[in-house]
């Protein structure tokens, strides 16, 4: 006898689907800092609701949730980009990375050699704080430890359980997530769904924002510093003469959104290293 | 008499600022203040809500006093917040900004602990925390240095050692050890000065924190100003807290007790005049502190004639609690219209009561009660809350007038209808004849109005929320933090209103340029280059200033202002 089969709901074919064709192979990579592309995936993201201006309190849930899902890829995105930008530009991460192994599949396949990084960050996961921590030190050598960052990474973490909630349960609390979260405080709202309005959008949406542009400040700081250091830059503390050098770190993390002259950065930044190391130190042999 | 003895006359009218021997000597012993002093040494958690000079401060340091002293009270230790506001700016530029205000409260707490055990000749239990120095010592050093640099805004790293290590339950395990060393059986936290009005987001926390200290032997009490405090979602007043109010009712027994009491004790130096007294009580419209101030602005007029004096201060007084309510708009400017709308109301309430008491005056009734249907309307809601707060209005119960109609009763501030001479019947000056009107019955019903909007334009009760700098959307909530229709990030209201009140001189034009604006136009702040619409004219004013240069005026304002809010 064969087996009962019985098709409850008629199903449409769809004959030949294939992901050829949903890819945008004229895509050209911007040459914007990490965090001007994340402003802008940010400010994409948050025009979709634009439509309910009239009527704010009527925003569907599901758009807000996908535009949380969309906040925290962006996020992701950042954290890729830049550690992309730093193995391309920084000596030391450089380096660093030269050790780690990546597929084969990976060099014969990239026809940009400035894409290789990424395909060392390929198996990482970064909706999780501690990932992006983990991932930063491996591939920078750079600690991210400041009570800001830990501060916002804690509240990305929490965004990240949200996250996990809609994409896998259709915005469903599950136990694992509400344990994560705090069961004490959660425990009443297993298995009911996520309702993100409005005000509390904004808040998730600037939770992200603080994440980037928090590691995106840590990062600048701590790469240029270590190149001073490190010594594998030599600062001249001339700006004409060190601007060209300078400028290839700064673009890496640069905002666009804020009106500031860069040489005034730059010699903030020689100002402190030389008050920090003496003004000669780049010159300085090393003894050993 | 000279004003410079004020402290030994007893004329110090903050709490604050007196020694604990001239708090206990000048203390009133009277069973409202009895009260509260059982509810802030009792079990449970209570709110205290009073406006400013009502007496919270005094009320908490006499029951701390009270505990230190007897054994078998409670471990009572006292914490002021009034230095929250340090912590103001960090807000709109560090994301732990609430973290450290959470931490900064706790260590508040812990370092108050300590030195109430101190005070009870105790050595405080180990601070025991993890990667910081067995010594004590140098732990309490660096939470105490914490507590400084949060307020001065300088960050280290080894505050992540205190960030991480102090929590609630921390707090909860170092102040039962406390209790238990010390002998006694529960601890009550007298938290002063915890209504924290400027920051929202400092006040819901502040509020979960004190929820979350709550314990069979912890109570938590804290001191709130009524009308604005904001407690949060997860607080709810009267169910996680009993709250008690601290005002006294302005023409109630209870304060004309307190008030012949108080100058027992504390000012039997002076002669008072009964009559003068009597006045002075009603002015200060059941405010201790504003009855010690009119008293020292009396006695320090005394050569004048009492009509003169008296009129004096109570102008003075008038002027004073007016600009306090107004200066609101100064810090939370997104409140402005409905502060200003706020006033309005509270005129057209003066006005309406003086022409209800001036045909009255030849009955034996008087009427200073408004009442308000209560509609539940948010808006009105919020502007009568702020004139509570500033105590502008005193609330008394709601009464009920037929089925459906509740009606809010209010008192406004007396002294502000001495102004507007509503208990006067002839043109001069008789304080017998305004005190036997004062002394009358209240008329059986309030002074209804159906309708707030007949007496203000309620139109107006709108927040003011910058708009979006890059598109000119108006923002669609308060707490909304980018723009809907471009994406943008929205400016943050601190950095936008210190924008706009930099004065002419800090702008970066050439002394010239500065003196004849300053001089010779009517533009004060960077607000006016953006409110006055043709400020092209406005600038062309001065002779020496013509279109180019404005121009270039203009244009250097323009990019201050941009850079100011990137």
């Amino acid at each position: 006898m064969g087996n009962f089969k019985y098709q409850i709901s008629p199903i449409i074919p769809t004959s030949n689907f294939n992901t050829i064709g949903i890819f945008d192979d004229q895509y050209i990579h911007s040459t914007n800092s990490a965090l001007d592309d994340f402003t802008e995936k940010r400010r994409a993201l948050f025009i979709l609701l634009s439509p309910y201006q009239h009527n704010i309190t009527q925003v569907p849930y599901e758009l807000t949730n996908m535009v949380l899902l969309g906040c925290v890829s962006a996020v992701e995105s950042y954290i890729r980009k830049i550690l992309r930008n730093i193995i391309n530009v920084d000596k030391s991460s450089s380096v660093k990375c030269a050790k780690e192994t990546i597929k084969y599949g990976a060099v014969l396949y990239h026809s940009d050699k400035n894409m290789l990084p990424e395909a060392l960050l390929e198996g990482y996961s970064f909706a999780n704080g501690n990932n992006i921590k983990e991932a930063v030190k491996k591939f920078t050598g750079i600690n991210c430890e400041s009570t800001e960052i830990n501060v916002v990474l804690k509240e990305f973490s929490k965004i990240c359980q949200l996250r996990h909630c809609i994409i896998h349960r259709f915005s469903l609390l599950g136990l694992d997530n509400a344990m994560l979260l705090g069961i004490a405080n959660h425990k009443q709202y297993i298995e009911k769904p996520i309702k993100i309005d409005f005000d509390h959008l904004n808040e998730i949406v600037q939770v992200c924002e603080n994440v980037v542009k928090v590691i995106n400040n840590h990062l600048f700081c701590e790469v240029l510093e270590r190149t001073y250091y490190e010594k594998t830059e030599i600062w001249y503390s001339d700006f004409r003469r060190d601007k060209k050098i300078f400028k290839r770190y700064y673009s890496l993390f640069k905002d666009s959104s804020v009106n500031i002259d860069e040489k005034l950065i730059y010699k903030e930044f020689i100002k402190t290293m030389n008050n920090k190391y003496g003004k000669d130190y780049p010159f300085r042999q090393n003894c050993c | 008499m000279d004003i410079l003895e004020n402290e030994e006359n007893g004329f110090e009218e903050r709490a604050d600022y007196l020694s604990e021997d001239e708090l206990i000597k000048w203390n009133v012993d009277i069973p409202y203040f009895n009260t509260i002093q059982k509810k802030l040494i009792e079990k449970g958690a209570k709110v205290i809500v009073g406006p400013r000079g009502s007496g919270k401060t005094h009320q908490m340091k006499i029951a701390y006093n009270n505990c230190l002293k007897v054994k078998n009270k409670p471990l009572a230790i006292y914490v002021s917040f009034n230095k929250y506001y340090h912590l103001e700016p960090l807000l709109s530029k560090n994301p732990a900004a609430i973290t450290i205000f959470h931490t900064w409260v706790l260590c508040k707490i812990i370092l108050a602990c300590i030195d109430t055990v101190r005070k009870l000749n105790k050595n405080e239990p180990p601070l025991n925390l993890d990667k910081i120095d067995t010594y004590n010592n140098i732990v309490i050093e660096k939470v105490e240095k914490f507590v400084a640099h949060a307020e001065k805004d300088v960050q280290e790293t080894w505050h992540s050692d205190i960030l991480n290590n102090i929590t609630i339950q921390y707090v909860i395990d170092y102040l039962s050890k406390s209790m238990a060393l010390c002998g006694r059986k529960r601890i009550v936290l007298l938290l002063d000065d915890a209504a924290l009005t400027l920051t929202k987001e400092y006040m819901i926390e502040f509020f979960d924190i004190f929820r979350s200290l709550k314990t069979l032997t912890i109570s938590p009490k804290a001191s709130v100003y009524p009308g604005t405090t904001e407690y949060g979602p997860r607080f709810h007043l009267k169910q996680d807290a009993d709250p008690h109010m601290i005002w006294f009712e302005p023409e109630g027994q209870e304060y004309a007790d307190f008030i012949n009491e108080l100058c027992k004790k504390r000012f039997n130096s002076i002669e008072i005049d009964d009559g003068i007294k009597e006045l002075l009580k009603y002015a200060s419209f059941g405010n201790p502190r504003a009855f010690i101030i009119l008293l020292k602005d009396y006695e320090e007029n005394r050569l004048k004639t009492t009509q003169v004096v008296f009129n004096e201060i109570v102008d003075t007084r008038c002027k004073l609690l007016k600009d306090e309510y107004l200066s609101i708009k100064q810090k939370l400017s997104q409140y402005s219209t409905i502060i200003d709308t706020g006033w309005e109301f509270f005129e057209e309430i003066l006005k309406e009561i003086t022409t209800a008491n001036r045909k009255l005056f030849n009955s034996n009734k008087k009427q200073i009660v408004i009442g308000l249907l209560d509609n539940r309307d948010k808006s009105i809601e919020r502007m009568i809350k702020f004139l509570i707060e500033a105590g502008l209005l005193y609330e008394l119960g709601p009464v009920k007038h037929g089925e459906n109609r509740e009606y809010k009763r209010f008192i406004p501030h007396l002294i502000f209808l001495f102004q507007k001479r509503a208990f006067s019947k002839s043109r001069g000056f008789n304080i017998n004849e305004i005190l036997e009107f004062l002394k009358r019955k209240n008329y059986k019903h309030p002074l209804r109005k159906d309708n707030i909007s007949k007496m203000i334009n309620t139109e107006m009760l709108n927040l003011n929320l910058p708009p979006c700098t890059h598109c000119g959307a108006s923002r669609l909530s308060e707490n909304q933090k980018f723009c809907h229709i471009c994406g943008n990030e929205l400016i943050s209201r601190s950095s936008f209103e210190k924008c706009m009140q930099l004065t002419i001189d800090k702008l970066p034009l050439t002394e010239w340029q500065k003196t004849k604006i300053m001089e010779e136009t009517d533009l004060k702040t960077v607000k006016d280059f953006l409110s006055i619409p043709d400020i092209g004219s406005e600038l062309r004013k001065p002779h020496g200033i013509g279109q180019k240069r404005a121009e270039t005026i203009i244009n250097k304002v323009y990019k201050l202002i941009e850079e100011f809010l990137a």
